[in-house]
Formats: structure tokens, C-alpha cells, sequence
């Protein structure tokens, strides 16, 4: 280690922690990422049991949504769920996010994976957010009731592209390609597509209960310190109060609240209609139309906001480990932590058990420019085409368990947790680039520790 | 016939029987963790063997059922059309039985929702055997979910209410039945091949091997957890869900198997299959340590009261006649209320008691 980064490590560590802070604490509640909400399961379920200090209301609340969550719709009229299509994605919740955990993209077009695609024209609408393609609206469905065309079938092929690190050692990325076939119209070729995986479910109601000013704090739009990280927030359309907020949710916190989040899921990815969104997503196309009416209740919608918003971040595990212990020292020195925040206070939220918990999510909320290699040049309101925002890391060593994968960024591209680090770029690429030049001890160690958490 | 049973009598027998074979109160659970490693290692073994058993027996008996399937399109008649919706049953059965296994691949390779997605989508299914859609293997692969498995083929085998007879097909349904089935039989080939040990990417091994360093679980406790919390959800989900939802609404249509009214076996299998995963015994399979031989190590009294429990559940379901929940929602509704209470009853000592005792998810 080189003595300046020694020192800075050591000041780091030996700080007394604001609410918010980049440095990764060494207290002894380490292991409690979402404070005394934490689950402590460490099985395939690991990401769907509810805050350990839900009250028994709540609770029930949250047994409601569970059901509401993994429910199959099925073509309507049905008496049991009716409501799917005429486009979808998928025919439930759980379809997407398995054990409430993330997706892994499926390569075959047709399959009925996690993986879709948003589509939108040049330009914005009138509220700033994504101009919808007509014909296409702002996600592609790839799959319909019978007797309707789905939008497209879209393959996934990968390129591989090698390099090696300092030490010689060589990895290789792959590099995804998409390709529409297919298509139920023509599609225009000033299109823009970005894929999007399901992730994972916990912690939501958590990060929905953090401050905006507690958020804001760490944003430095114009990197005023000069550390090459800036840190932006996204303002996107709150239908409910008809009015702009801060952005949360979505791989490029497009979403301001999970109500909202989970409404626009529903209506996109089942073309189940609820009254946030009214309309079948096949709306302005010269399919089927017909306006079915809400298809989710709002009881239903509430249910299933209730089950995300109390769902648990699981433990960090190893955490006195030596060697977890070293990675989270070079997760410091690499600036990883600059903008995947290991530690935050909550602030107030309805569902009173989320407030005032000090959680490591390992996330700002921000949006940060992540380079060429992701770029999926396709603004989001204020998220440009480079950018997306900072994704949590808590829980993400379990993904294997939970999953059956180590698949990770925004389209699932990356096999494991060094070829995520890898594929970072714009703001990141110092980090990167220190990664590059580790040793494989230390590079096993940040490994490591990000596996803890 | 009417059958007319002095239920509270009998229940109140069987509960003394029951109870009587108890050997200790349970006022206070001794927790004793495990002492041994290799103990919980020989216990993720057994299991491994018998999940791989099971998985075998439903992969043999898709592969009959699709045997039958071809000799009833070959040769329609009631003769072929019975043997072929037995077959379908006995399909059936190792996969209810599968639930305390509700982890890994069948769940993440897409197997559990390709195999048994529910309600199906009666809508499109019609709509296909409607159209003119060329029918072959991959329009079925990219069929829905809630098209495919078990209860789309429950449909148009049995019919929407469960009368249909040999005459009743159509050369499309035969089309579909017969692409259906090859699907299902190509779910339980996956799952098969995920449960082979020795082979690359064997799920099979990475259970076994739990704590060993080369697992997806960090120890053996935690693919223990693994199968205990399997087992409390399916002892969750048949009370809380698939009796509490017919029976409560009055309806067949929300029976999980109402086409072929075969819900009353599909519950008896999930109950049978907690009890396979706690004693370790499947047929000809038998670990040689189970679950049940840790907790009564570790605490008999424990283990003594499971056991009842799960004969006074079974003693309890096997009361309900006929053999049909079609029937019994309806003309059995405080007998599957008692039931329904001592499954929960059941699930409570599973999921705090044995957890407890084992020194599990703590």
C-alpha cells in the first residue's frame, strides 16, 4: 500500500461518521444493513422476509401483498386474475423477479425471462421524461394474449472482448447485441432501446424513507471538489401529486415513489391497468385497444407497495474476516465507496418501522456517468445516455444463492462481480483503473468483500 | 351413500392416541446445537438422495404419461382416455410431493412456473385451439406460462368441468395435449439433470455439499435452513392459501386441481412430502440421518410431538371423504377448518420449535 493511500485510509476509518458517509464504518452493527430491519436468512429466501420489526399490522399488510405479488393474470374475462395483455412482458411479479431477487437475461428470443427493453423517439414529452414511439409507446412488450401481435421478439448475442490486468493476468467481458426480429411494424431507426434486468425487491421502502436532502447532500453535479465524481439527481413525474420529484427507483431512478414504481411495472410489464395507469399499453397501436378497466385494485396496488417497501435487506456476513476486512479497505482506497454510499440515516416514512434506520445500502441514489461500455444513450428526464444511477450493493453476495447466478449491471452482462467492476467507466474509470493495477490478493479481497455485503 | 361421521369423536380419539405416544411435555424446548458437522452433512445427503429420487419417480412418470398421451391420440376411446388422465395423476403426485424441495433450480431455471403456473389462461388456450396456428414445439416454448404444465393439460384432458369424454377431442386439442406433454416431460428432464451428482453444474452436489467450501451454501445449517424453510412454505401455503381460498369463497374455480378434481391428493402430497423431507424416507430411500433423527438427538420430546402432529394431520385428512375437494369445500367445511388448524399447528412447531432445537436461522 502507498503510504499517502495508508494514511487516507487510516484518517478515513478513524473519523467520527456523519449521518451520511463514503467510508465504511467498522462498528459493531456492521452486519445490520438496513439497521434493526435486518434479516438474517441466508438461504434462497434470504431477500423475501419481512422487516424484522414490522408490527403485526403491517405484517398482515405485507402477507396481503406477498399474494398480490406472486400472482399469475391470465387473460381477461377470468374470474381469478383477469387482466394480462393484450401486450406483456410477463405473467407476474415473481415471473421477473424470482425469489424476489434479480434476473438473469435469457439469450433466446421469445423466453420469458427479466429482461426488457424500453424504446422511445428523440426528444421528451411534456413532462420531461421519455418520448413514447409511436407504435411502441416507452417499453417494448415481446409477448401478447393470443391473436395479438407481440411488439417484437429482440435476440441477444455477445461479443467477447479480452484484456488483462497489471499483473498479466487476462479476463474477458462480453459485450451484448441486440437484435429485433420480428417487429409487428416497422421500427423506426431513430429508435432508442435500452435494455433493462429485473433486480432484486429488499430495502426499497428503506431508500424510499431516505431524506432528499440527506440524498442531495452527496450529489456534486459540477464536481465541485475535483475528485472526477460528480453525482446527480433525477427529478421525474410524480403522478399522484402532479408534480416533479427526486427519482429513486429504476436502474436510472426514473421512479419517484414504489407505488408508482410498482403501478407502472404492472401496466408495463402485464398490461395490467390500475388507476394510476388506465390505459392497456397497446394504446395508440392498431391492436386491441379495448379499455378493460382497472385490473388491479387499488387495494392490490397498496398491497403490493406495502409487501416491496417491507422487505428486508439481509445481513452482511463475514465481516471480521481478514480478508473481507482488507477489501473493504481497497473498496475505500479504488473510491468505490464514493458513490456506492455505504452508510445512510433514514428519515420518516408512513410505515413507521422504516424511520430513522441507519442502513448500508452501499448506494447514493444518484445518477452517474458510467461511461461508453454502458451507455445506452437513452435519456431518462435528467439521466442522459451515459448515466445511470449508483445500484445498491447490499445483498449482492448472495445473489448466487438466491438466484442460481452472479449476473450484474443494468442488462445483466456481466458474469461476476469483477467483470461488473470492469465494465465501469466515465466517472469510475479511475476506480477502474486502480482495480486494473491490483494485485489478484488484493482484487480477491475487494471480491470478497463485496461478496460480505 | 351418505357417510355420516361422529367427527368430533373421532378427532378427539385420535388426538389422545396421538398424544398419548408423546414422551415429555414441551413447556420448555432444550435448544442443543448440532455437534457435529458430519451429522448435518449425512442429512444433506439423505436428502439429496431422496430429492434426486423424486425427481427420477416424476421424470418416469411424465415419460408414461406421454406414452399414454400418444397411445390415446393413436386410438381414442374411454379405455385410452381413463389410462391416460390416471397417468397424468400419478404425474402428478412426485410433484406435489416436491415441495419441500421449492429451491434452486426448480425456481431459477423457470421449471416450477413452466411446470405448474396457476390459474391457467382458459382464454388463450381456447383461442389457440380456435385459430389456425401451426402447432409445434416452438410455439410451445414460447407459449406462457400460465398456458403450459400441469394444469393446461389438466384441461384438456378432463375438460372445464371435469366430463369430458374420448369423443370429446378435437385434432388440435390432440395437437396440443400431445406438445404439452413433451414440454412437461422436458421440465422434469431438466430438474433430473440438475439433481445428478458428479456432473457439472450439479445442484445435486452443491446442496450435498453444503459448508464444504465448494457450495453455494456457506454451511451445512444453512442448506438445512434451506429445506426447513421450503417445508414451512408449503406448510403456509396449503392452509393459508390453497384450502383457506375455495373454501372461504365457496368456489372450485380458486381448487388448485378442480378440473380433474385432484386438489384432495395434490394436498395429501404436499403434507406426505413435509413428512419425506423430515424423516427422511421415500419409498425405498431412506437417509441414513434425517432431520427427525437430529431433533431427536437433540431434543426427543421435540421430535415425538412432530411426528404426532403429522399423523394427527394426515389422520385428519384422511377423514375427509370422499377423496374429493371439489366436493368437500363444500360439504366438509369444519373438517378443513380443523385441519386447516393443525397444519398451522404443525408449521408452528416446524418453524419455530425444530428451527430452535436445530439451532437454525437464529
Amino acid at each position: 500500500m502507498r503510504p499517502i493511500v495508508f494514511i487516507l485510509a487510516v484518517l478515513l476509518f478513524s473519523c467520527s461518521e456523519p449521518e451520511t458517509t463514503s467510508t465504511v464504518s467498522n462498528d459493531a452493527d456492521e452486519a445490520y444493513a438496513g439497521g434493526t430491519t435486518t434479516s438474517f436468512d441466508q438461504t434462497s429466501k434470504a431477500f423475501t422476509f419481512p422487516i424484522a420489526n414490522i408490527s403485526a399490522a403491517n405484517l398482515e399488510a405485507h402477507n396481503a401483498g406477498d399474494a398480490a405479488f406472486e400472482a399469475t393474470f391470465v387473460s381477461p374475462p377470468a374470474l381469478i386474475n383477469g387482466g394480462l395483455g393484450p401486450l406483456f412482458n410477463n405473467v407476474s411479479c415473481v415471473s421477473c423477479h424470482n425469489n424476489d431477487g434479480r434476473a438473469k437475461p435469457l439469450t433466446n428470443a421469445g423466453a420469458f425471462g427479466g429482461l426488457l427493453f424500453r424504446i422511445s423517439s428523440p426528444g421528451v414529452d411534456a413532462r420531461g421524461g421519455p418520448a413514447a414511439m409511436p407504435g411502441f409507446g416507452t417499453q417494448i412488450q415481446t409477448h401478447s394474449i393470443f391473436g395479438v401481435e407481440p411488439e417484437m421478439e429482440i435476440q441477444i448475442s455477445y461479443t467477447e472482448i479480452s484484456g488483462k490486468f497489471a499483473d498479466g493476468t487476462d479476463y474477458s467481458l462480453q459485450q451484448p447485441t441486440y437484435s429485433i426480429t420480428n417487429p409487428y411494424m416497422p421500427v423506426p431507426v431513430n429508435a432508442m432501446i435500452s435494455p433493462r434486468i429485473a433486480n432484486s425487491n429488499f430495502g426499497l421502502g428503506l431508500l424510499e424513507a431516505v431524506s432528499e436532502k440527506t440524498i442531495l447532500n452527496l450529489a456534486d453535479e459540477n464536481d465541485t471538489n475535483g475528485d472526477g465524481i460528480s453525482g446527480k439527481a433525477n427529478y421525474v413525474y410524480d403522478f399522484a401529486s402532479d408534480k416533479m420529484m427526486l427519482g429513486r427507483f429504476g436502474w436510472k431512478a426514473s421512479q419517484p415513489t414504489l407505488i408508482q414504481q410498482s403501478a407502472a411495472a404492472a401496466n408495463n410489464d402485464m398490461g395490467v391497468t390500475s388507476s394510476y395507469f388506465p390505459n392497456e399499453t397497446s394504446l395508440g397501436q392498431a391492436q386491441d385497444v379495448t379499455a378493460h378497466g382497472p385490473e388491479m385494485s387499488d387495494e392490490e396496488l397498496r398491497g403490493i407497495t406495502v409487501y416491496l417497501q417491507t422487505l428486508a435487506p439481509p445481513a452482511r456476513r463475514n465481516v471480521s474476516d481478514a480478508t473481507v476486512m482488507k477489501g473493504k479497505t481497497m473498496f475505500v482506497q479504488a473510491q468505490c465507496a464514493t458513490c456506492h454510499t455505504p452508510k445512510m440515516q433514514t428519515g420518516s416514512h408512513t410505515i413507521a418501522e422504516l424511520s430513522n434506520q441507519t442502513i448500508r445500502p452501499f448506494t447514493d441514489l444518484l445518477l452517474h456517468d458510467m461511461g461508453d461500455g454502458l451507455a445506452d444513450n437513452r435519456p431518462d428526464y435528467l439521466a442522459d445516455g451515459r448515466e445511470w444511477r449508483t445500484a445498491p450493493l447490499w445483498g449482492i453476495g448472495l445473489t448466487k444463492i438466491v438466484n442460481g447466478h452472479t449476473n450484474f449491471l443494468h442488462d445483466g452482462r456481466a458474469r461476476n462481480l469483477t467483470e461488473a467492476i470492469l465494465w465501469h467507466g466515465g466517472e469510475a474509470e479511475n476506480s477502474k483503473q486502480l482495480f486494473l493495477k491490483m494485485g489478484a490478493a488484493d482484487r480477491n479481497s475487494l471480491i470478497k468483500f463485496i461478496e460480505s455485503l | 351413500m351418505k357417510i355420516t361421521i361422529n367427527y368430533t369423536k373421532v378427532f378427539a380419539a385420535i388426538l389422545l392416541i396421538s398424544m398419548g405416544a408423546c414422551k415429555s411435555e414441551f413447556d420448555n424446548i432444550t435448544i442443543k446445537r448440532f455437534a457435529l458437522d458430519e451429522d448435518q452433512s449425512q442429512v444433506l445427503q439423505g436428502l439429496a438422495d431422496i430429492e434426486k429420487a423424486i425427481i427420477t419417480d416424476w421424470s418416469t412418470f411424465t415419460d408414461s404419461l406421454k406414452n399414454s398421451t400418444k397411445r390415446f391420440i393413436a386410438s381414442p376411446s374411454a379405455n385410452t382416455l381413463a389410462d391416460v388422465q390416471t397417468k397424468w395423476k400419478q404425474a402428478r403426485d412426485p410433484w406435489e410431493s416436491n415441495e419441500s424441495f421449492g429451491f434452486g433450480p426448480v425456481g431459477n431455471d423457470g421449471i416450477d412456473g413452466n411446470t405448474d403456473d396457476w390459474p391457467m389462461d382458459i382464454n388463450s388456450i381456447n383461442s389457440i385451439l380456435a385459430s389456425n396456428q401451426t402447432l409445434n414445439a416452438q410455439f410451445v416454448s414460447q407459449m406462457a406460462t400460465n398456458t403450459r404444465g400441469f394444469h393446461a393439460i389438466e384441461y384438456l384432458l378432463f375438460g372445464r368441468n371435469g366430463a369430458k369424454t374420448f369423443g370429446d377431442f378435437s385434432t388440435r386439442e390432440y395437437q396440443l395435449i400431445n406438445l404439452l406433454v413433451a414440454d412437461l416431460k422436458s421440465q422434469s428432464d431438466l430438474l433430473k439433470t440438475r439433481w445428478i451428482p458428479n456432473v457439472a453444474n450439479s445442484f445435486y452436489d452443491d446442496f450435498k455439499n453444503g459448508g464444504q467450501g465448494n457450495s453455494s451454501y456457506p454451511t451445512a445449517a444453512t442448506a438445512l435452513a434451506e429445506v426447513l424453510g421450503a417445508m414451512t412454505d408449503i406448510m403456509t401455503e396449503l392452509p393459508d392459501a390453497k384450502i383457506e381460498d375455495p373454501l372461504t369463497k365457496q368456489s372450485i374455480d380458486y381448487l388448485e386441481s378442480r378440473f380433474s378434481d385432484y386438489s384432495y391428493h395434490d394436498f395429501r402430497n404436499n403434507i406426505t412430502g413435509v413428512l419425506v423431507a423430515y424423516s427422511g424416507k421415500y419409498g425405498n430411500v431412506v437417509a441414513d440421518k434425517s432431520i427427525s433423527n437430529l431433533v431427536a438427538e437433540a431434543n426427543p420430546a421435540v421430535n415425538d410431538k412432530v411426528l404426532t402432529q403429522f399423523k394427527l394431520c394426515l389422520a385428519l385428512y384422511d377423514l375427509i371423504q370422499p377423496a374429493s375437494m371439489n366436493q368437500g369445500i363444500f360439504t366438509r367445511q369444519n373438517q378443513l377448518r380443523d385441519l386447516q388448524d393443525e397444519l398451522r399447528k404443525l408449521n408452528q412447531l416446524l418453524s419455530v420449535d425444530v428451527t430452535s432445537v436445530l439451532g437454525i436461522g437464529e
